[in-house]
């Protein structure tokens, strides 16, 4: 099967709460992500940034409007469908990436490949180990997710959704500022969108990512402004967003 | 004023007692779908990832079954004196020793001992899946599942179905087992006139085939009942962690009214049969 050009579509999309409420978030978005896009979507907190993440990543369904992924209506897609395009979909929640507090460190990352792939224990372990040292974290192999911090913890998340290739990644406020870890992640994700592999950030902080990014939007009053690449960011001086999201 | 007073209290209970009538078929309705939901998961679904999946149900079985063996064995031990102490006190006083077997039949195997051992499943396994799959709901573990393409019946309801209604099975099993033996140690300890030899006669003769059957049907169940209640309060709705205290105490009445329930249809079942 040939891969369309874009591998998630929305259109005319309206975003809710992804618990079910009635009150749209986010309404008429129209954005097209194809695979080695990097894109930043800024914001200011309790916007539906993260809604919207959901809601493109087909974790959430659309109030309104037609989501696509890959070429495909998601709402008409059959149950089997679904779950084949989100084993190609990663997501990574904020605020420790929601490990699952009943399994260690390594069998959180392991559980997609466990699960979906028919492979050898001494294949899995091989590849948890290896993505374990990629974050930095196999001295916490057998550690329970608890015991980690949540910085710490969102690494294991984008560990555990990388652990099985994809096609695009979408990562819910990782660290902001300019610390060592928001360099990791930078990196991390930077070299995935070179991978051919889509990449979507949510942040409140354009600055980190002015240099990796190719594609910039903001969610502000109820709507998906597309504003294009780092230089039209900088260029945009005068701004509103500019209040609540830092760019240097 | 009087009269207008009692009018409005009668509406006002007729309205109250109409609306938990229509909430209470509600509740069936939902649980009833989960309940088939599962089911069909369960049929579908039952060896995929069985490497990850099959593990959990035994986890579920040690956990509901295994660790709880202790404490049916001591309920057990008492029920067989309690009950014969009770019995054969009275029986003898009528000279009516040789039915002993069959009202330990009658009230332990068929009745007491599976719906006994499903509220000590209940109470031990139950709430604490409950408050397991509502911590999970209310931190959004189960969006991380999806989001991992795992379909979460599979992951976290069709695990404990199956453990709960083996656990609940084998331990009603045990307790019955432990009740007959500790009830004739206590005749036997006592010097009532009921032989070793007497009562096991008594106890197989009032055993039918069809006993064996229902009591298998009737204590999987109620392990049925409590697994996709729990997880029905647990999983179905969002949740915050603030309200997972209150849905667990809802889980537990409501899987108590579900297995009386069908206690009722299976005593009606003993009947016919």
């Amino acid at each position: 099967m040939m891969e369309p050009e874009w591998i998630i579509e929305l259109d005319h999309v309206a975003v809710a709460h992804a618990e079910g409420g009635e009150q749209r978030l986010v309404e008429d978005v129209c954005w097209r992500i194809a695979r080695g896009d990097c894109w930043v979507v800024g914001g200011p907190t309790g916007v539906g940034k993260t809604s919207l993440l959901e809601t493109a990543a087909g974790l959430n369904r659309a109030a309104d409007g037609t989501v696509r992924m890959f070429g495909r209506v998601l709402a008409e897609a059959t149950e089997k469908e679904q779950i084949e395009w989100k084993q190609w979909i990663g997501f990574v929640f904020e605020n420790g990436g929601r490990l699952l507090r009943h399994l260690s460190v390594a069998e959180n990352v392991a559980l997609p490949l466990r699960y979906h792939r028919a492979m050898k224990e001494d294949e899995v372990d091989a590849i948890v180990t290896q993505w374990l040292e990629r974050a930095r974290l196999n001295d916490h192999a057998h550690a329970m997710p608890s015991r980690l911090s949540p910085r710490f913890q969102q690494r294991i998340a984008l560990a555990r959704a990388l652990v099985t290739p994809k096609a695009a990644v979408f990562v819910d406020n990782p660290p902001e500022g300019r610390s060592r870890d928001t360099i990791w992640w930078r990196d991390q994700l930077a070299a995935l969108a070179s991978q051919n592999c889509a990449v979507i950030v949510s942040t409140n902080d354009f600055s980190a990512w002015l240099d990796t990014a190719t594609r910039f939007a903001i969610v502000e009053n109820g709507k998906f402004t597309v504003l294009g690449n780092s230089n039209d960011v900088r260029a945009a001086a005068d701004a509103s967003w500019r209040d609540y999201i830092m760019v240097n | 004023m009087i009269l207008e007073q009692t009018k409005s209290v009668w509406k006002m209970y007729r309205e109250q007692t109409g609306n938990r009538v229509v909430l209470f078929f509600e509740r069936l309705h939902q649980i009833g779908a989960f309940a088939i939901i599962t089911g069909v998961v369960t049929f579908r679904k039952f060896n995929v990832a069985r490497r990850v999946v099959h593990p959990l149900i035994f986890h579920q079985i040690l956990r509901s079954g295994v660790h709880l063996f202790g404490m049916v064995a001591f309920i057990g031990i008492a029920l067989g004196l309690v009950i014969i102490g009770q019995t054969v006190t009275l029986l003898s006083q009528v000279g009516a020793t040789e039915y002993v077997g069959v009202v330990m039949v009658t009230v332990v195997m068929r009745e007491l001992g599976p719906l006994l051992t499903a509220v000590l499943v209940l109470a031990r396994a139950g709430t604490a899946n409950m408050v397991e799959l509502g911590m999970s709901r209310a931190l959004g573990e189960v969006e991380v599942l999806e989001s991992l393409g795992i379909d979460p019946i599979h992951y976290l309801v069709m695990p404990r179905v199956i453990g709960l209604a083996l656990a609940v099975f084998c331990l009603a099993t045990y307790l019955v087992g432990m009740t007959f033996i500790s009830g004739w140690l206590f005749a036997f300890l006592h010097n009532v006139p009921v032989t070793l030899s007497d009562y096991s006669g008594q106890l197989g003769a009032a055993l039918h085939w069809e006993d064996f059957l229902l009591f298998a049907m009737k204590t999987s169940a109620f392990g049925v009942i409590i697994a996709v209640v729990s997880c029905y309060h647990g999983l179905a709705k969002p949740l915050k962690v603030e309200d997972v205290s209150s849905v667990t105490s809802r889980a537990v009445v409501e899987s108590v009214v579900g297995c009386v329930l069908v206690d009722a249809v299976f005593i009606v079942a003993y009947l016919v049969l």
